[in-house]
């Protein structure tokens, strides 16, 4: 396996083996990833276009969800964000960063749906690859609006990717996601502010902006506003993150 | 029992009020028209009017005018949604006068009347979405904006099987029903038909209203499970699955 080669799928056949490898590795987190499969004609199969994929390291999902969206945004492939067998290739080909070794010698893999999309609600978002694709291409956030949902390492799924990403009203409100962003994300630090990720009870959290955005959605035309202007209908409770 | 509370004064559009109805071009690209009459409801003439459609990832919002001059817009385009899926849309009203958008009155959950979104059994309870799902020929989907059954895209024929074939309607439908007032009652524990229009009171509505199956039970799970289970043998009794099911098996004989 070069770090660099074309494109391919998997075949019903190659995400079965795949997922026979996940539970493998739950038993023994040391069996290495059956790279093999890329290739293998068994599992795998030409998708008829030319697109190079290159094995290369990335520091955060935003940086992965950038490189897929020059890869893929320019093919015809249909249905790409539901596309199963393509995403789960894909997740096997990076899977040295979708699922590190880590310091302890040993990989730990999570659920399946981390590596094997399953697509749509409710796990479809949390493929770590097409996870990141959705946010920054399909649900078209971009470079600035991505970085509070897709500033960790490709392995870990966020708080706040997994909190709203899974919540369509606010995932798709561009206001909601620029309020969130102006509170929680520090600039500086190119990560969130610590102390953000509290309990429902506790004062502006944001599990309390998802609760009040909820909220506010039932009275105010959400759609329309900017983020600045969602922060100037958010409770007092809000007020440490926004001055 | 889950009720929903209207602290706001917003007025409720009725269902009745609004028509939306999906139109392919000879490309396959899906749009939609719109009716709506709202005047009965006494809306300020200069609140305006936005349709917003969507289906899990996609979202597209469309600008109608005002209440005084509706205006249509040109691009109705659906492009963001999947073609195998059925969107679903939201009406707003929204008096833009002051410094935030205040919505007024608003319906959401709207289903249009196109032929994609033609639901199978139950004529407006459940949508039909075709998807690959490896190889399972169905499923149900309860997680969404409205109940979804699946169907194998690249099963043969599985639309007109599931829209005609004794075999599939006496096997897969009471499951159907069963799972759904499950859902709705046991894990939700949405208990109250008359709460609104949204799905869950449209099943258990739909439940109650079979022959012999009476109000649900208010308190004990194990009541409410007779009761589910009750209402599918109504069901499979008013459907007649039984001699669907024997007639299936014509072909064996």
């Amino acid at each position: 396996m070069t770090e660099e080669t074309r494109l391919r799928t998997f075949t019903d056949n190659g995400v079965d083996v795949f997922r026979q490898y996940l539970a493998q590795l739950r038993k023994e987190p040391a069996t290495a990833p059956p790279f093999d499969l890329l290739t293998d004609p068994k599992t795998s199969t030409d998708i008829g276009t030319d697109i190079r994929v290159e094995k290369k390291p990335f520091q955060t999902r935003l940086e992965l969800a950038r490189y897929l969206e020059d890869l893929l945004s320019p093919s015809t492939l249909e249905d790409l964000e539901s596309d199963r067998k393509l995403w789960t290739w894909l997740s096997l080909f990076f899977f040295d960063q979708a699922c590190p070794v880590l310091k302890t010698g040993i990989r730990k893999p999570g659920r399946d749906y981390r590596h094997i999309l399953e697509p749509g609600y409710p796990y479809g978002h949390r493929h770590l690859l097409a996870g990141a694709y959705m946010v920054y291409t399909v649900y078209g956030l971009g470079d600035r609006l991505s970085r509070l949902l897709l500033w960790t390492h490709l392995h870990v799924e966020s708080h706040f990717h997994h909190q709203l990403a899974v919540r369509q009203t606010l995932i798709t409100n561009r206001g909601v996601l620029e309020a969130a962003h102006l509170m929680y994300f520090n600039e500086s630090g190119s990560r969130p502010k610590r102390g953000v990720l509290g309990d429902k009870k506790t004062p502006g959290t944001l599990l309390r902006f998802i609760d009040v955005v909820q909220q506010l959605d039932l009275t105010y035309d959400l759609y329309s506003m900017s983020g600045r202007e969602i922060l100037k209908l958010l409770p007092p409770e809000f007020d440490r993150w926004t001055t | 029992m889950i009720r929903k509370l209207n602290y706001t004064g917003r007025k409720k559009i009725k269902r009745s009020q609004v028509h939306i109805e999906i139109v392919s071009d000879e490309n396959g690209s899906r749009s939609f028209n719109l009716r709506f009459s709202l005047k009965d409801l006494a809306l300020p003439s200069n609140a305006r009017v936005y349709i917003e459609a969507y289906h899990r990832s996609g979202y597209r919002r469309f600008d109608y005018g005002t209440i005084e001059k509706p205006k249509r817009p040109k691009d109705r385009r659906l492009d963001v949604i999947p073609k195998s899926a059925a969107p679903l849309f939201r009406i707003k009203v929204v008096d833009r006068t002051g410094t935030h958008g205040r919505i007024l009155a608003s319906l959401d959950k709207i289903r249009p009347e196109g032929v994609e979104s033609a639901p199978a059994g139950s004529r407006s309870l459940l949508f039909v979405e075709y998807e690959n799902l490896g190889n399972k020929i169905w499923s149900l989907d309860l997680d969404g904006d409205w109940p979804v059954l699946k169907l194998n895209r690249n099963a043969e024929e599985i639309g007109l099987v599931a829209g005609s074939d004794p075999g599939f309607l006496s096997l897969v439908y009471p499951e159907v029903l069963g799972q759904t007032l499950h859902r709705i009652i046991l894990k939700d524990q949405h208990t109250d038909p008359d709460c609104d229009d949204d799905w869950p009171s449209l099943w258990l509505k739909l439940a109650c209203s079979l022959p012999g199956v009476g109000s649900l039970p208010p308190h004990r799970q194990v009541d409410q499970q007779a009761w589910i289970d009750s209402a599918v043998e109504a069901f499979c009794a008013q459907a007649d699955t039984l001699e669907k099911f024997n007639q299936s098996l014509q072909v064996y004989r």
